[in-house]
């Protein structure tokens, strides 16, 4: 299992006009880091399995006669026992080192990354960037720091911030251990690949993506459907000053703007396709449907929305959906475990969706099948197996 | 520009892995010494590599070198930058304290988003 992932950690992390440059020190911390977080994936892991199937779980059936009933059963067992204590500790500092190391070159950078993206957004820019001060951040987003980012996603440390956007976007690659790709768009590119395969006759005029983060996810659809209009939102203005000045330097054209993903403000009927990546887990058990209803209201006749993330639970049994579950107790997920029972047909069926233009597919990993690589999806990492899981509702 | 202010610490309440807190502290002392020390071998092999590379023997130099007052400087402010990197984790719980954070603020949290 090392070596095969291994294989992964050579490609290094694309370089474009606001990617921060760590200095040869930082840099060394930076890839100690993703060692350290490849080494709990291949070293730790396996431990972790085999102490349940091989220790825990006999011990329980032995005690009571039947199974653990779901993983928070396995749960209840498996926080008591010292090498699961140790892996779930681990994982935690592997973070914190993560953004860790990651802030010592922003900080550092930091007046140059302003001043960049500065020039990038005035000037004659080829997409455009709006921010609306006035917007009530959701409290799903801002309420504790996803993922542990300092900071988090709604961060603003005074005009021109673009702290939130630099972090994420190196952080993010060192946390897929570059297994997204040396621009993270993995999960877009395979999004954009999955439609124009499945649906070659469908040509957007306007796309939206939700959640945008830096864009890293949205640029894939400017590339793969060039007529359309591209347009990405997201609830953090440090986040979307870095997002527009990254797309300008790398010559793509992405109409940016501070909305929330649930009341959008765009007119009904405006987008033929609407994309989202990763960013159902990351809302709450009442912004999932309204974003579902958002998305029935924006799109035109024909129109249709796909939204990627990890797999649902139903997907893989029950001790990969306790481990998966660590991300909510210990890595500030608080909607991970919960959104993954969420019925996602049915709230697209409640919002209004046809019960037939509604389904979950596997949109093959693009940049895996480009590159070759064959690996199964393991729970406790976050990189898909050789697919990302899709929710595809049509209008 | 320069009054961007950088966060360090996370908003919500940091788990407690052992029974002993001081456990966990190791482990977040340990990590960040070993990424140090990683930090110190690359650094250390590349001049090794380079100083070969050019058939250049350091290891007299390197035992007969004394810092200056700027140099002894330099190193003391790099030593105090290297312990706050070790205690991260006093920092982050002493945040927690300071802004009320606690298990139970995060589960009602975690309640309020999922429920």
């Amino acid at each position: 299992m090392g070596e095969q992932s291994n294989f992964f950690y050579s490609v290094p992390q694309a370089r474009h006009g606001m990617l921060v440059e760590p200095d040869r020190d930082e840099l060394a911390r930076q890839e100690f880091v993703r060692g350290f977080k490849a080494y709990i994936q291949s070293g730790i892991v396996p431990g972790v399995h085999a102490t349940y199937h091989n220790e825990v779980r006999p011990a329980f059936e032995k005690r009571t006669g039947r199974a653990p009933r779901d993983r928070h059963e396995i749960r209840t067992l498996m926080v008591q026992h010292p090498l699961f204590r140790t892996y779930a500790s681990l994982q935690r500092v592997s973070q914190e080192l993560l953004w860790d190391t990651v802030l010592d070159s922003v900080e550092r950078e930091l007046p140059v990354l302003v001043a960049r993206a500065n020039s990038r957004n005035a000037g004659k820019p080829l997409g455009s960037l709006s921010l609306n001060p006035d917007l009530a951040l959701p409290k799903y987003a801002v309420g504790v720091d996803i993922h542990c980012m300092p900071g988090g996603y709604g961060g603003e440390g005074g005009a021109g911030d673009v702290t939130a956007g630099a972090l994420y976007d190196r952080g993010v690659y060192l946390y897929a251990l570059g297994m997204m790709g040396p621009m993270n768009d993995d999960i877009g590119g395979s999004a954009a690949k999955f439609v124009r395969d499945r649906y070659p006759n469908f040509k957007p005029k306007r796309i939206l993506d939700l959640g945008c983060t830096v864009g890293h996810s949205t640029l894939p659809f400017v590339d793969a459907f060039p007529e359309a209009e591209v347009y990405a939102i997201d609830i953090g203005p440090s986040l979307l000053r870095y997002a527009h000045a990254r797309a300008e330097s790398l010559g793509k054209r992405v109409h940016f703007s501070q909305r929330d993903a649930a009341a959008t403000g765009f007119p009904d009927g405006h987008f033929d396709l609407i994309v989202s990546s990763i960013l159902f887990h990351e809302t709450s058990k009442k912004a999932l449907p309204a974003i579902i209803r958002e998305c029935h209201r924006l799109l035109s006749p024909g129109g249709m929305a796909v939204h990627g993330d990890l797999p649902p639970f139903w997907a893989m049994d029950e001790f990969n959906q306790f481990m998966l579950d660590c991300e909510t107790f210990y890595n500030n997920e608080p909607y991970w475990g919960a959104m993954r029972e969420v019925d996602q047909v049915a709230e697209s069926i409640k919002a209004g969706f046809a019960k037939e233009s509604v389904e979950f597919c596997m949109a093959p990993s693009a940049y895996r099948s480009a590159a070759g690589h064959d690996r199964d999806f393991q729970a406790g990492e976050f990189a898909p197996g050789n697919a990302w899981q899709v929710l595809v509702t049509r209008k | 520009m320069s009054d961007i202010k950088v966060k360090r610490s996370v908003k919500g309440h940091r788990p407690q892995f052992f029974e002993d807190r001081e456990i966990d502290r190791l482990h977040g002392m340990v990590m960040a010494m070993a990424t140090e020390m990683a930090v110190l071998y690359q650094r250390i092999d590349t001049m090794e590599r380079i100083v070969a590379a050019k058939g250049v023997v350091l290891r007299e130099e390197l035992e007969r070198y004394a810092p200056d007052a700027a140099a002894e400087g330099e190193r003391e402010r790099w030593r105090q930058k290297f312990l706050d990197r070790i205690f991260y984790l006093y920092r982050e719980e002493l945040d927690d304290r300071l802004s009320r954070e606690d298990e139970a603020a995060y589960g009602r949290f975690l309640d309020e988003i999922s429920r």
